[in-house]
């Protein structure tokens, strides 16, 4: 135990890693906070589509050429968002086909713009990176770490500040219009919200596995707790531990970071399912 | 002067118009029950009056000092509220979701609401129970006080009684008509259940083959002998 | 809720010992007596200064040691030299493991073009083995490097030279172990 914690002080010595364990606990805490009402909407696909979505406009992007691709992924993505989440629950089963469409069209298009246009020594190499996050968390600028810090805090004052009425719009979104809560501003809130954290989530853990980031903690935290601030909170807790625990994992055994965080998430899933379990055993 | 009035209103959705010709008025303190077919357009209505959808024509006008997002509103559950992980004093609270205007906290004012709801509809014991736990009945009457924090003045129920058993259902309507009676809130409801309509309303819509609209009284003696005669063995039997 | 939630961050406590022996590469502990090498005078203290590494096992030390690190650490810790803060490492002795590389400029027919510089780096890949990045190093005078693929470490000092208007960085007064 001494040798892990002395490396673990020696790791902490790294600038990289200090940064990539501010900017995973900051994703982590958004993506988990997001997801409770997405999963809850019931459009827990949303965040592989737009992750696909952000995989071609990043694609894009390199082609057009640009050094800095986050305002065109942003942009893209948040409007994609718009589009498919405007509906809110009262269209969605219309929309699963077009949104797997769209999910699928994104990241075929992204592809095949990288392979003809883009001139890349590795472009496996970076296609991978950006599906799986390979050690792009490990590898950030400072000015990458302060948009994220500042994209989060925003994140999260929205999510404190609009809790009751997102909870609201989550829970039924037809007696909140009723009552004349403006619930249509509140889907699209929630659209730009999601759509930002997943571009910067894909820094974490690539396109294909953002979806664990957003939908794992919650369903953990369901498992166990019967209030939506209880399921709340405990969702944002678990993300955030199981987003460090994964990292420091993958920082001391050599594993590829995005995979492993996703790892520890099923196991804290499967945990939490296992207490739930034993709790509801023990009440009847 | 009526709380609600509906000029030649004419109902529908997808561009299809399905109701035309609609005009009746709510006063404060009836209790109006809407009923009909399958299909015949009352939770179109229902919506439409709450501003969900929009009239296909003609007019809907609101006085006697209520507004439109003035209303208590029961919608039909949706399987995702059945299994939602919620607490009952959460939901309930959120009927006071539009009571701040901007301020997007819940105030003391609020919670008072809450517990006064919650009382009325005999659910205080139920306040930190998760949603989903609770039987149909349970969540009804949740589902009703959530309606009660957001109005004094006027609810409209979808179908409160669809899916509970006759106990549970007469409680249901029990605690409806004394919410009616006790506090003077108007009432609109819509109901399959023509034998509890005509006993606890004192006004009736009919939607389809005829429309009708009036008092409960004019509605068993109006309509054509042969439905009345089965709602009448109907109200007998349940009396 | 109490006894719930004192259960679940006993269990994450759990889960966070348990991974002790996850096959990571320890720091020798032992500061066994060992022949130093002679370290180059650019210790000077930068706001990343790294303390030196226990001696590893052949003995041999310096001051930034990847050969310590797993290999996630060990490509980012590249990346970190070579692109992101490359003036808080020139002067400073490199310890490093990975894959001999030899680039040599070839004509269209694959021969190699005679009397042109070929480059020798040392190769390290990240966790997924899809990407991959290295440190160029100028081979020891009189010293057969083994053939390109195979493992290498070597130690020596990161110098930045220039080629065509752009930096460059490579490790110079190699040393082979």
């Amino acid at each position: 135990m001494n040798d892990l914690l002395a490396t673990l002080a020696h790791y902490w010595t790294y600038p990289f890693v200090r940064y990539a364990l501010v900017v995973g606990v900051l994703i982590a805490l958004c993506a988990s906070l997001l997801g409770v009402t997405l999963v809850l909407k019931r459009f827990s696909f949303i965040g592989d589509g737009l992750s696909h979505v952000a995989f071609g406009a990043m694609a894009i992007a390199t082609v057009l050429g640009m050094t800095d691709d986050m305002p065109l992924t942003l942009g893209i993505t948040v409007v994609s968002a718009i589009l498919l989440l405007r509906t809110g629950q009262n269209t969605k089963i219309k929309g699963d086909a077009a949104i797997a469409m769209i999910s699928v069209g994104a990241l075929a298009i992204g592809y095949l713009l990288m392979n003809l246009f883009s001139t890349s020594s590795n472009l496996s190499g970076d296609v991978c990176s950006t599906l799986f996050g390979s050690t792009s968390i490990l590898t950030l600028s400072q000015t990458e770490v302060w948009l994220c810090v500042v994209l989060s805090v925003i994140v999260v004052v929205s999510f404190i500040v609009l809790y009751n009425k997102i909870f609201a719009v989550t829970f039924d979104e037809n007696f909140a219009q009723a009552v004349g809560t403006k619930v249509e501003g509140y889907n699209l809130l929630i659209a730009i919200l999601i759509a930002a954290v997943i571009v910067l989530a894909m820094n974490l853990v690539g396109s294909l596995l953002i979806s664990a980031l957003i939908i794992f903690p919650a369903l953990s935290a369901m498992r166990i707790f019967k209030s939506f601030r209880a399921v709340t909170l405990c969702s944002a807790s678990i993300s955030v531990c199981c987003a460090v625990l994964g990292m420091l994992l993958s920082i001391l055994a050599g594993t590829p970071v995005g995979s492993t965080i996703v790892a520890v998430n099923m196991v804290v899933f499967l945990l939490c399912w296992l207490l739930g379990t034993v709790k509801r055993g023990e009440l009847l | 002067m009526a709380q609600l009035t509906c000029q030649n209103v004419a109902i529908g959705y997808d561009g299809r118009t399905i109701l035309t010709n609609l005009n009746f008025s709510i006063d404060a303190g009836d209790y109006l029950c809407i009923v009909g077919e399958n299909g015949a357009g009352k939770s179109t209505l229902m919506r439409t009056l709450l501003g969900l959808q929009p009239a296909i024509g003609g007019r809907i006008s609101w006085g006697d000092g209520l507004h439109k997002g003035d209303i208590g509103y029961l919608p039909q559950q949706t399987l995702v509220q059945k299994d939602f992980p919620a607490s009952v004093q959460e939901i309930v609270r959120s009927g006071c979701q539009a009571r701040g205007g901007w301020w997007p906290f819940y105030s003391r004012e609020d919670q008072q609401r809450v517990a006064m709801a919650m009382d009325k509809m005999q659910i205080t014991p139920l306040a930190k129970r998760c949603y989903r736990e609770l039987s149909g009945g349970q969540q009804q009457r949740v589902l009703l006080a959530r309606a009660l924090c957001a109005t004094e003045k006027m609810l409209l129920l979808d179908e409160p009684t669809a899916g509970l058993d006759p106990k549970v259902t007469r409680e249901l309507y029990q605690l409806i008509s004394d919410l009616n009676q006790g506090d003077g809130i108007t009432i609109v409801m819509i109901s399959h259940d023509i034998s509890a309509a005509t006993r606890y309303a004192d006004h009736i819509l009919h939607i389809g083959e005829p429309l009708f609209f009036g008092k409960t009284a004019d509605f068993l003696t109006q309509m054509p002998r042969s439905w009345i005669g089965a709602v009448a063995k109907e109200v007998n039997r349940n009396e | 809720m109490k006894r719930l939630t004192i259960a679940l961050c006993l269990l994450l406590a759990l889960s966070l010992s348990a991974c002790g022996d996850k096959g990571k590469p320890s720091p020798e502990p032992s500061r066994s007596a060992a022949e130093n090498v002679d370290l180059s005078a650019a210790r000077a203290s930068s706001p990343k200064e790294d303390a030196p590494e226990p001696a590893a096992d052949d003995g041999v030390q310096a001051d930034v040691d990847l050969t310590t690190l797993s290999s996630t650490m060990v490509y980012s810790e590249v990346y970190n030299m070579l692109y992101a803060n490359p003036e808080d490492y020139v002067g400073k002795t490199i310890k490093m493991t990975g894959t001999l590389g030899v680039y040599e400029p070839i004509d269209n027919e694959g021969n190699t073009i005679p009397d042109t510089p070929t480059i020798t780096a040392c190769i390290v890949k990240d966790a997924t083995a899809c990407c991959a990045t290295g440190i160029e190093f100028t081979p020891p005078a009189g010293v057969d490097l083994p053939k390109a693929g195979a493992s290498i470490t070597l130690v020596g000092e990161l110098e930045a030279y220039q080629d065509r208007g752009m930096n460059f960085y490579r490790i110079k007064n190699t040393q082979i172990l």
